[in-house]
């Protein structure tokens, strides 16, 4: 089920990236971000307002999730307008797969630990070739 | 074009970090507060980037019409998004959460593509396929799916 999910949010965050371009032709980059952060707000205050209690003794950067997504956006804005759509994709995917990799074999976080073993090593080629694929053919 | 590239591999990494961080946050002040903290952050960072960029407005060239409402909906699609990820995060490696995730945009990209304009292409769809493989030989054998996955 979780497999399922994170498959159907793949195919959500495709249309997301189609719609939020359309905003961004329309008002321009930085506008754009703004306002895709503040309908979402709009969207989620009624669900979520509740009071939080800020002296759980958690760690300050648990609350930088937001903040980090941000960079995403801009990094990937200034990656996407000027690479291939492929070869930004590919780079993309691979720091995305680096950075799974490096948080499951070392625990980070509090995750179970998965060892890169001989599995992981084979499944990993085939993302390389795969991606390769995607690079120079598609 | 190799800092450019550099900066679409970091891309990567933060896209990874910041929903590893929210689903942390959630297990002190739950999935519904993190997504709003997630929102309430990142609405901030991007009214920063907005003023520290120039404020730039592009007015659009047409007035908005009632036709272009759906280009505002990506933010409830960013909602939808960031909460299935900080849920869905315990539950998952991150290295299959991450493979899903690409194969769920790659393939309605190319559904999406072939609607549209009628082609499609064999190198993403062999490279979904092989990348499809490459998960499938990845997942630890007899693992149930509903299992939090937290090392304590």
């Amino acid at each position: 089920m979780p497999e399922l999910l994170s498959l159907l949010s793949g195919v959500i965050i495709t249309i997301m990236n189609g719609v939020n371009a359309g905003l961004q032709s329309l008002f321009g980059d930085s506008v754009a971000v703004m306002l895709i952060h503040l309908v979402g707000l709009i969207c989620i205050i009624p669900f979520a307002w509740r009071k939080i209690d800020l002296h759980q003794g958690i760690p300050w950067y648990f609350w930088s999730g937001g903040l980090i997504g941000i960079l995403t956006i801009v990094f990937s804005n200034i990656a996407f307008s000027s690479l291939s759509m492929t070869l930004a994709t590919a780079a993309a995917l691979s720091g995305q797969t680096a950075t799974s990799l490096w948080i499951d074999t070392a625990g980070i976080l509090g995750s179970r630990k998965i060892p890169f073993d001989w599995r992981r090593i084979i499944s990993l080629i085939f993302i390389l070739a795969g991606t390769g694929a995607i690079v120079l053919w598609g | 074009m190799g800092m450019i590239l550099i900066l679409a591999f970091i891309s990567g990494v933060t896209t990874v970090l910041s929903r590893t961080l929210n689903a942390k946050l959630s297990e002190s002040i739950g999935s519904k507060s993190s997504t709003l903290v997630n929102y309430i952050v990142g609405f901030s960072g991007a009214l920063l980037f907005f003023l520290v960029t120039g404020a730039k407005i592009n007015h659009p060239a047409q007035p908005l019409t009632v036709r272009d409402l759906p280009y505002f909906s990506g933010g409830l699609l960013g909602v939808i998004v960031v909460f299935l990820a900080i849920l869905l995060v315990p539950r998952l490696p991150a290295y299959s959460m991450t493979l899903l995730l690409f194969l769920g945009q790659l393939f309605s990209g190319i559904a999406f593509d072939f609607f549209k304009t009628g082609t499609l292409s064999t190198g993403k769809l062999i490279g979904g396929i092989l990348i499809t493989i490459g998960l499938f030989i990845s997942n630890p054998p007899k693992r149930k799916s509903l299992d939090r996955q937290s090392a304590t």
